[in-house]
């Protein structure tokens, strides 16, 4: 569970430092810096980051979850697909 | 649910919002760190806020009152338990819609507003469709039943019961969502048939409340965004301070309830009153420029006014800056932390960044109804065309629901070409702006962002050319027309090298400002700059002090006017001027153009008038009665009768033929001086006791001491009514004056003769009155050159005929000298000054009517300084402020009209003036009889 865990942030991490902080320090993005209150990520990029997870995770993501509550910090984004690729 | 505020919510439902913040074993808390303090002194810094608002009148009426009853509604929520406040937020919010409009409207308001969540939440279940059913016929019940309804039509009753029971069959048999949908939306459309009915006035308020909540509310319903409750929706749909506010935030939902007390209770009070006093102070700043800075476009003559008057049309836009500021502050008070609006909108440096900071509202609910979901449902098309096709969308989308605001804040639909061009610039830059960020990215970090000149200098340029184009297209979407444009751009030739240079050091200022400040694009609590490893969280105190010293400043140059060295400066006209929101006294929308001052209703609409105001105390329906004959003397008193103004200590007589003041025979007696008074409401005595008319004191006086040399009695005939203007005051002279003999007529002018000309020939036009004979070629040339009429809105005409207004009180006063000598009769004008006219500051109507009056060679009796004596002129006015009465629960207008003591130095200047070497020829017996 602790991999699965790191694994899914550690994905989106690199993914959001690769397309949107080239150059960043690593160590500056954690699991709950702010994204989208702090103009990181707008909705252009928000919809960048939609597609990366469906795509990697194989999850679907609905419109009224591309929101703040859901995209603000890389955790917040884990627990999305966490929440999707739980069993029913 | 945002997972924070679950987590707070949960763990609250255990205790209070004190248990949760507290750690277990909290250590001795500093006496400036304590909340009892800290909420004392954001008390007593929203008390100071709310005698600010009340001093300057801000948005007019009933916000003072409102933010009265916020304040002691504040003190106590505070001290409530955590599960009780926002059932109390809700009572409040419920409460002030009484308090604002009066407890019958209110009622409508209310009605309405349940009806509408009530659909929402249909479900199957038997007993709540019964409970449904009772909402909606209780709703209708009192809308077609209630006394305070207007009267209405056996057809319009039809409709509405009709309405009323297709409501009661959608209770019934709408189970869906999208049923759900179809059923408000239905509702919707029968209010918005309303907005044209006698109700028009409660469409506003109720169109302000659900016209765009009720979409969030039912998307957010639809995808269990967030928690729901009674007292939730009550508290969204009727959020205090919405009732004053018909252009309102489009808060979310979702956002209205996870933001809710997710902070120290402190720091989110602080917060609000920042943002409160930043919204006072734009507003103060709006009419700074409004009443003083902005041109008429008649009047752009070079490239330097042009840029004036391109640069204040969009610095109008601080109304709403500011109001937005102020009500998002006040929900602070009362837990509601929600982010900020227009955060340096003026400093945007691209397209998509003025997008993301103007109105962030308004962008939010976009991207939620419309952008993603578009963009969701096309991402198969490629994420270009996905994004191409949602930022159309969300902008067609835009355009469509300003034209929707419009019609329920106006009653009309605003699909101008204006908007039309607006509206698809906007969209194809911030398109561009998009797909570039989306090719090439733009530059984020989490770091500060290093510096450099070259960066530093392309940021300033990209700051400048965001705002002169923004000016640019806020220009054009005010524009009247085309041919204004091109008139405007001509004047752009007419260069001078001080303007070059004053238009450089603007653009200069602004870009060295987005250097220095317009990085950050959003604001935390107690105004510290997001940044983007957190802001640091004691800044309480500093902002307590910009707060209060910033309020008690403005509170003192608020009274500096009452200061001895001030008395008749221009500066005391200029704070005094700033103090009233005399935009509909003397300019009336001549100088101010543009979406949001046209959808400024409680400026415009006399109907929200009546219903935000209610009417001034004078019972102008008890005096007056309209023409059936539709002449153009639309109204005239009634006849013989009497009225004790309830409430006031004023006894109102009219004598038989409808005048005020004692009646005489029309054959004059022997040695019978004869005067004419014809004026409007000011003569007419408005606001003060028969007694106390400066004509009756007049008379009396003359009576008294001037008796002799052939005159035996002065009789002093009062012709006045309240709300003539110059073509109905020269229609009294001949058809009512001239056959009662006058020896002397007087005929009473004022510095807005010409303002209220555009008026009634407004009124008159659109109303189908008849225009006489002698005036219909005059005024048809006139409307021809304005360009203007009868079809159009009664403020847009008035708007474009005023340039023309002295044409027509030119001929007014010519016609009535001409009577005067065909007549053998003796003429003379009144020069009358207005208790809140700026002799200093705003002298040129007053020049312009005596220029017109002196070109007729009539003697002219100026009374202009009579009410200088005295420092506060507010002591000469009936009711120089609005009063809210508890017994009628309605607000009384403020009435600026001389009181007695006015009316006591109008007659001592007048009586003064007939006894110079001018003035007595006028009272010599003109040796008839």
């Amino acid at each position: 569970m602790h991999n699965e865990k790191t694994a899914i942030e550690a994905a989106i991490q690199k993914f959001i430092l690769a397309e949107f902080l080239p150059g960043e320090d690593p160590a500056a993005l954690t699991d709950s810096t702010p994204l989208v209150t702090s103009g990181v990520l707008d909705s252009i990029a928000t919809l960048k980051v939609v597609a990366f997870l469906e795509e990697r995770f194989k999850v679907t993501i609905a419109a009224h979850e591309a929101d703040v509550d859901h995209m603000n910090t890389v955790a917040d984004m884990a627990r999305l697909v966490r929440s999707k690729l739980a069993p029913r | 649910m945002t997972p924070l505020s679950a987590l707070v919510q949960t763990a609250r439902r255990e205790g209070s919002e004190a248990d949760v913040a507290k750690p277990a074993l909290a250590p001795a808390i500093p006496f400036f760190s304590r909340d009892a303090v800290r909420f004392a002194t954001v008390l007593v810094q929203f008390g100071l806020l709310v005698l600010l608002i009340r001093q300057f009148d801000i948005e007019r009426g009933p916000l003072g009152d409102v933010m009265v009853f916020a304040w002691f509604g504040f003190a106590i929520h505070h001290f409530l338990p955590y599960r009780l406040r926002l059932p109390f937020f809700a009572f409040l919010s419920i409460a002030s819609i009484p308090v604002a409009i009066g407890l019958k409207l209110g009622a409508f308001v209310l009605c309405a507003g349940f009806l509408l969540i009530g659909i929402c939440h249909l479900r199957r279940l038997i007993l709540q469709r019964a409970v449904n059913i009772c909402i909606v016929m209780t709703g209708f019940w009192v809308l077609v039943k209630s006394p305070a309804a207007p009267p209405l039509g056996p057809n319009v009753a039809g409709v509405v019961l009709g309405v009323g029971f297709v409501l009661i069959g959608l209770c019934l048999w709408l189970p869906s969502f999208w049923q759900r949908v179809y059923g408000v939306a239905l509702v919707l459309l029968i209010l918005l048939f309303l907005r044209q009915s006698p109700y028009a006035p409660l469409m506003v308020i109720i169109g302000s409340m659900f016209m765009f909540r009720l979409i969030i509310y039912l998307h957010d319903l639809r995808t269990g965004a967030a928690p729901y409750s009674l007292f939730r929706a009550t508290s969204y749909f009727f959020m205090l301070p919405n009732v004053c506010f018909p252009l309102f935030p489009l808060v979310d939902y979702k956002t209205f309830c996870s933001t809710y007390f997710n902070e120290e209770s402190s720091r989110i009070y602080q917060t609000g009153m920042r943002w409160a006093f930043r919204g006072v102070v734009q507003l103060l700043l709006y009419r700074v420029i409004y009443q003083f800075v902005q041109q008429d476009p008649l009047h752009v003559h070079d490239l330097g006014s042009l840029a004036l008057f391109i640069v204040t049309t969009y610095l109008l836009y601080l109304r709403v800056s500011g109001q937005f500021h102020l009500i998002v502050g006040v929900l602070h008070l009362f837990g509601f932390n929600l982010p900020e609006t227009h955060h340096l909108y003026l400093l945007a440096s691209s397209f998509t960044d003025l997008w993301r900071r103007i109105n962030i509202y308004w962008k939010e609910f976009i991207l939620k109804i419309f952008f993603y979901p578009v963009s969701f449902r096309l991402k198969h098309w490629g994420p270009i065309r996905a994004l191409t096709a949602a930022t159309i969308l969300s902008f067609f989308a835009t355009w469509v629901l300003h034209a929707y605001q419009t019609y329920w804040l106006r009653g009309t639909w605003a699909f101008s070409w204006q908007d039309a061009v607006f509206w698809w610039v906007l969209a194809s830059l911030v398109l561009v702006n998009s797909l570039s960020e989306a090719k090439r990215g733009r530059q984020r970090t989490l770091q500060k962002a290093q510096r450099n000149l070259r960066r530093e200098l392309g940021h300033a340029l990209k700051v400048i050319g965001t705002f002169v184009t923004m000016c640019l297209l806020w220009t054009l979407w005010s524009s009247e027309s085309g041919e204004e444009l091109v008139r405007l751009a001509a004047k752009a030739g007419n260069v001078t090298l001080p303007a070059v240079a004053a238009i450089i050091a603007v653009l200069l200022s602004i870009g060295v400002a987005g250097v220095l400040f317009g990085r950050s694009t959003a604001e935390r609590t107690e105004g510290i700059r997001a940044s983007r490893q957190g802001a640091p969280r004691h800044a309480f105190w500093p902002s307590v002090a910009v707060v209060a010293f910033g309020t008690i400043a403005l509170l003192l140059f608020g009274e500096s006017h009452r200061l001895a060295a001030a008395h008749d400066t221009a500066y005391a006209e200029f704070v005094q001027s700033l103090r009233a929101d005399r935009l509909n006294e003397v300019e009336y929308n001549a100088r101010t153009r543009g979406y949001y001052e046209d959808l400024d209703v409680t400026r415009t609409d006399p109907g929200l008038r009546v219903a935000m105001e209610s009417v001034g105390w004078w019972p102008i329906r008890a005096i007056h009665t309209e023409c059936e004959d539709k002449d153009f003397l639309m109204y005239r008193p009634n006849k013989d009768f009497q009225l004790r103004v309830p409430g006031h200590d004023v006894i109102i007589t009219y004598n038989k033929r409808g005048m005020r003041g004692p009646e005489y025979p029309l054959q004059k007696g022997p040695g019978v001086f004869r005067i004419a008074l014809i004026g409007s409401s000011a003569e007419a005595g408005r606001g003060v006791s028969d007694h106390e008319t400066f004509a009756h004191l007049l008379e009396e006086r003359l009576n008294r001491d001037d008796i002799g040399n052939g005159i035996q009695k002065f009789e002093l005939w009062n012709f006045s009514v309240e709300g003539y203007g110059a073509l109905q005051k020269l229609a009294v002279v001949e058809e009512q004056v001239i056959p009662c003999d006058p020896d002397l007529i007087i005929w009473v002018t004022y510095a807005l003769e010409g303002a209220r000309a555009a008026d009634q020939l407004g009124h008159m036009l659109q109303g189908g009155y008849k225009i006489p004979a002698r005036f219909e070629d005059l005024i048809a040339d006139m409307c021809q050159k304005a360009r203007v009429d009868a079809s159009m809105n009664k403020a847009q005409f008035e708007r474009l005929i005023r340039p023309y207004m002295r044409e027509l009180v030119d001929a007014s006063f010519q016609r009535f000298a001409e009577l005067c000598r065909t007549h053998g009769k003796r003429g003379c004008f009144l020069y009358r000054p207005g208790l809140k006219e700026f002799v200093h500051i705003q002298a040129a109507n007053r020049d312009e009517m005596l220029d017109l009056a002196r070109k007729t060679e009539l003697p002219i009796l100026d009374l202009a300084g009579c009410f200088s004596t005295v420092a506060d002129t507010d002591s000469l006015m009936v009711s120089p402020e609005s009063k809210y009465r508890w017994k009628s629960l309605k607000r009384e207008a403020p009435d600026d009209h001389p009181n007695a003591a006015g009316h006591e130095l109008m007659f001592a200047r007048l009586y003064e003036l007939l006894h110079t070497p001018g003035g007595s020829v006028l009272l010599k017996p003109t040796g008839r009889k």
